[in-house]
C-alpha cells in the first residue's frame, strides 16, 4: 500500500527544482541590482577612482595596483552578501509569511531536504554573481592568472556557503525581522569593511589584525586574491580553505537542526 | 471497536491506529492519552474547542510532529521511522494557509506536484482535473494573493488531492468562511467520501460534525470525551429536543429553579436557559402556563454542541 | 434626532489630539527593540574607522 522502498536523497532534494526555478524567475531582476550593479559600482568608485589617489609603493599585499587590490575583495565581500541576503529574510518569510517550508515538509520531503536545496540555490546564486563579477573585472587588467580566477569561482562559492549555513541557522531561530538589522550591523558591515577588501588587516592594531584573521571572509578574501594574482602561498591557502569547509559544514548541521525545531513546533 | 489494548487486530486493517498517544511541549501537554482506529472509506472528525489538541493531535497523524507518548501507526507505517513513506500516501489541508501566494493558482498545484515527485506533465493534467473539481478552472491564471478566503480554502483542498492520497487531513477546513463557502466545501468533501476517500477532519463546529462524519471523538483538554456516531452521541448524551429560552439579562439563573422539574435537564448559559425534553413545544407550553414569560424562544432538536455541553459544562465555541 | 444632537455634542467637546500620540504608540512598539537603534548608531562610526584604517600607514 504505501511505499517503504527509500528514495535517494539527491532525487528528493532535485523535487524542489521546479519551487526554487519558480522563485528565481520571479527575483532575477531585483537581484540584478544588488548583486551586479552594486558592486560594480564599489569597484569603480574604490579601484579606480580612490585608487587614483593611492600612492605607488603602498604595502598592497602584493597587488601591483589599488584597483587589483580591491577587485578580489570585493568579489568575495559579494559572496557574503549575496549569501546573507537569500538566508535571512526569505528563510524567515518561508517560515513566517508565506509558510512555504511547511507546505514542503507536509510532503514526503524532510527538512533535511528542504535545507538542502534551498543552499542549494544560494550556491547557485552566489556561482552566477560571482561569475558575472569575475567576467566583468576581467578586461580590466587586475588578474594576473587564468587559472587562479578559475579556482577563485568555486572558492567564492564556498565563501558564500560558509556564511549560508549559520545564517540561515540563526533567520530560523529568530521570530522577529529586527534581528536581522543586528547582525547586519555587527556582523556583516564590520566584515565586510574589516576584512582586507579594502585595505590590508595588517593597518588594524595587532589586535584587531588577529581577531580579523579569525572571521571568514579574511579567509576567503585572502585565499581569492591569492589565486587571482597568481601569488599563492600553499600553507595559508591550505588553512583558509580548511576554515571556510569546516564553517559550511558547521553552518550545515546548525541550519539543519534549528529548522527542525523550529518546524515541530 | 476494540477496548483495553487486548486483541490489536483491528491495527493491521486500520488507517489510523493509536493507543496512549501523547504530545507535550515545553511542559505543556496538548494531548494526554488518547485512542484512535479510523477505518477505510469512513469519514471521522475530531470535535472540541479550541486549545482540545486537537491541531496537535492532526500534526501527529500527518507525521508532521513527532509523539511524546504512546503508540502511532498510520497507513501500516510507524511515523518516526517512515515520516517521508506515509506522507507521501496523505493528502493534507491545514488550518493555516501554506500556499504560495506569488504564484497563480495552477502553477502551485503544479509545483506542489513536484515535491511528490510527479512529473510535470502529469502533474498538469491532474491540476486541471483538481481545478475543474473545485470549481476553479476560470482562475487557473490568477494570482492566489487576490482570491477570497473560500477561494483558497478549495485550492488548499485541490492541493491535497494532488498526490491521490489514500487518507486526506483537514484541520479546521471552514473556520473563517462565509456560510456559501462552507456549503460548496462541505459538497465538495461529501462528493471526495462518496468516491471512497477516507477523511479525518477536524472542527469546532457541531454542523459541521453533524453533517461530514460517520464517526467522532469529542476532545476537550488533550483527551477524549466520548466516542461514536453523530447521531449515536446525541441520543447517548441528550434529550430529543430541546426548548431554549431568553429571559432579562441576568434573570436566567434565578428563574432556572421554577422550571426544573419540567423538562429531563436545564442547562444554565448566561444568555438563555436550555430545557432538555423528549417535546419541545409541549414543555414550552407548560412553561407559559406557569406564568413565565420569555423575551425569546426557540424549540429544535438536540444538536452535538448539546453532548459537548452535557459531557463538559461549557460551549463549543467560548 | 436627539441621539444626533448628542452624539455631535460629545463630539466637539471631545479633548484636541495634536499626532503626539501616534509618536507615544511608536516608542511604546520599538522600546523592545532598543538594540537595533544603538546598532543603528554604529554604522557611520563603522565606515569612519574603515576609512581612517585604509588611510593609515
Amino acid at each position: 500500500m504505501a511505499l517503504t522502498s527509500p528514495i535517494p536523497r539527491w532525487e528528493m532534494v532535485a523535487r524542489l527544482r521546479p519551487y526554487w526555478t519558480a522563485v528565481y524567475l520571479r527575483t532575477w531582476k531585483g537581484s540584478v541590482v544588488t548583486s551586479f550593479v552594486m558592486p560594480l559600482l564599489y569597484v569603480l568608485a574604490m579601484g579606480v577612482l580612490l585608487g587614483g589617489f593611492v600612492r605607488g609603493g603602498t604595502d598592497l599585499d602584493g597587488a601591483p595596483t589599488y584597483l587589483a587590490f580591491v577587485a578580489p575583495g570585493l568579489v568575495a565581500a559579494q559572496a557574503m552578501q549575496t549569501a546573507t541576503g537569500e538566508t535571512t529574510w526569505p528563510v524567515m518569510g518561508n517560515i513566517k509569511w508565506h509558510r512555504s517550508y511547511f507546505a514542503q515538509v507536509a510532503s514526503p520531503l524532510d527538512v533535511v531536504d528542504v535545507v538542502a536545496a534551498h543552499l542549494a540555490f544560494v550556491v547557485f546564486r552566489v556561482a552566477s554573481t560571482s561569475a558575472v563579477f569575475l567576467l566583468v573585472m576581467a578586461p580590466f587588467g587586475v588578474f594576473s592568472s587564468a587559472v587562479g580566477v578559475l579556482l577563485a569561482w568555486p572558492v567564492l562559492v564556498l565563501v558564500g556557503l560558509s556564511f549560508a549555513g549559520v545564517f540561515f541557522a540563526y533567520s530560523a531561530t529568530i521570530r522577529s525581522e529586527s534581528g536581522f538589522a543586528v547582525i547586519y550591523r555587527l556582523l556583516v558591515i564590520p566584515l565586510f569593511l574589516f576584512s582586507g577588501a579594502f585595505f590590508p588587516i595588517s593597518n588594524l592594531s595587532p589586535v584587531l589584525e588577529w581577531v580579523a584573521r579569525l572571521t571568514p571572509l579574511w579567509h576567503g578574501v585572502d585565499l581569492t586574491r591569492m589565486l587571482v594574482l597568481g601569488q599563492v602561498q600553499p600553507g595559508l591557502a591550505l588553512v583558509h580553505l580548511t576554515y571556510l569547509l569546516v564553517l559550511s559544514g558547521v553552518g550545515w548541521w546548525l541550519a539543519v537542526w534549528r529548522l527542525n525545531v523550529r518546524m515541530e513546533v | 471497536m476494540d477496548d483495553g489494548g487486548a486483541t490489536d487486530d483491528g491495527r493491521a486493517t486500520s488507517l489510523v491506529w493509536a493507543r496512549g498517544l501523547r504530545k507535550s511541549y515545553a511542559g505543556f501537554e496538548a494531548v494526554r492519552g488518547i485512542d484512535l482506529d479510523v477505518r477505510p472509506g469512513e469519514s471521522f472528525g475530531f470535535l472540541g474547542p479550541n486549545g482540545a489538541g486537537k491541531s496537535s493531535t492532526m500534526r501527529m497523524v500527518a507525521a508532521a510532529s513527532a509523539p511524546s507518548g504512546g503508540e502511532l501507526t498510520i497507513l501500516g507505517l510507524d511515523p518516526t521511522t517512515h515520516g517521508s513513506a506515509i506522507r507521501s500516501r496523505l493528502g493534507v489541508c491545514p488550518q493555516e494557509d501554506t500556499l504560495d501566494l506569488e504564484l497563480n493558482v495552477r502553477e502551485n498545484l503544479v509545483v506542489y506536484a513536484s515535491y511528490f515527485g510527479i512529473r510535470k506533465a502529469e502533474a498538469g493534467r491532474r491540476a486541471d482535473e483538481l481545478l475543474d473539481f473545485v470549481q476553479l478552472t476560470d482562475k487557473a491564471r490568477a494570482k492566489v494573493v487576490d482570491l477570497s478566503g473560500g477561494m483558497k480554502r478549495r485550492l488548499t483542498i485541490a492541493r491535497s488531492l494532488i498526490n491521490d492520497p489514500d487518507l486526506l487531513l483537514l484541520d479546521e477546513p471552514t473556520t473563517g468562511l462565509d456560510p456559501q463557502a462552507r456549503h460548496l466545501l462541505w459538497d465538495r468533501l461529501f462528493r471526495l467520501k462518496q468516491r471512497g476517500v477516507t477523511l479525518v477532519l477536524t472542527t469546532h463546529y457541531m454542523d459541521e460534525a453533524e453533517q461530514l462524519c460517520d464517526r467522532l471523538v469529542v476532545m476537550d483538554g488533550g483527551a477524549i470525551v466520548a466516542e461514536g456516531s453523530p447521531l449515536a452521541l446525541i441520543r447517548e448524551h441528550s434529550t430529543r429536543e430541546v426548548a431554549e429560552l431568553r429571559f432579562g439579562v441576568g434573570e436566567h439563573e434565578a428563574l432556572a429553579e421554577r422550571v426544573t422539574d419540567l423538562a429531563d435537564r436545564v442547562e444554565v448559559l448566561p444568555d438563555r436557559l436550555l430545557l432538555y425534553t423528549q417535546d419541545g413545544e409541549e414543555t414550552l407550553a407548560k412553561v407559559h402556563e406557569r406564568g413565565l414569560d420569555p423575551v425569546a424562544v426557540l424549540v429544535r432538536r438536540s444538536t452535538l454542541e448539546d453532548v459537548f455541553l452535557r459531557l463538559t459544562g461549557r460551549t463549543l465555541v467560548d | 434626532m436627539s441621539l444626533v444632537t448628542a452624539a455631535a455634542a460629545r463630539a466637539v467637546a471631545a479633548p484636541r489630539t495634536t499626532g503626539w500620540e501616534i509618536v507615544r504608540r511608536n516608542f511604546t512598539v520599538y522600546k523592545s527593540s532598543w538594540l537595533v537603534f544603538l546598532t543603528g548608531f554604529l554604522e557611520p562610526l563603522l565606515y569612519l574607522f574603515s576609512i581612517a584604517s585604509a588611510s593609515a600607514r
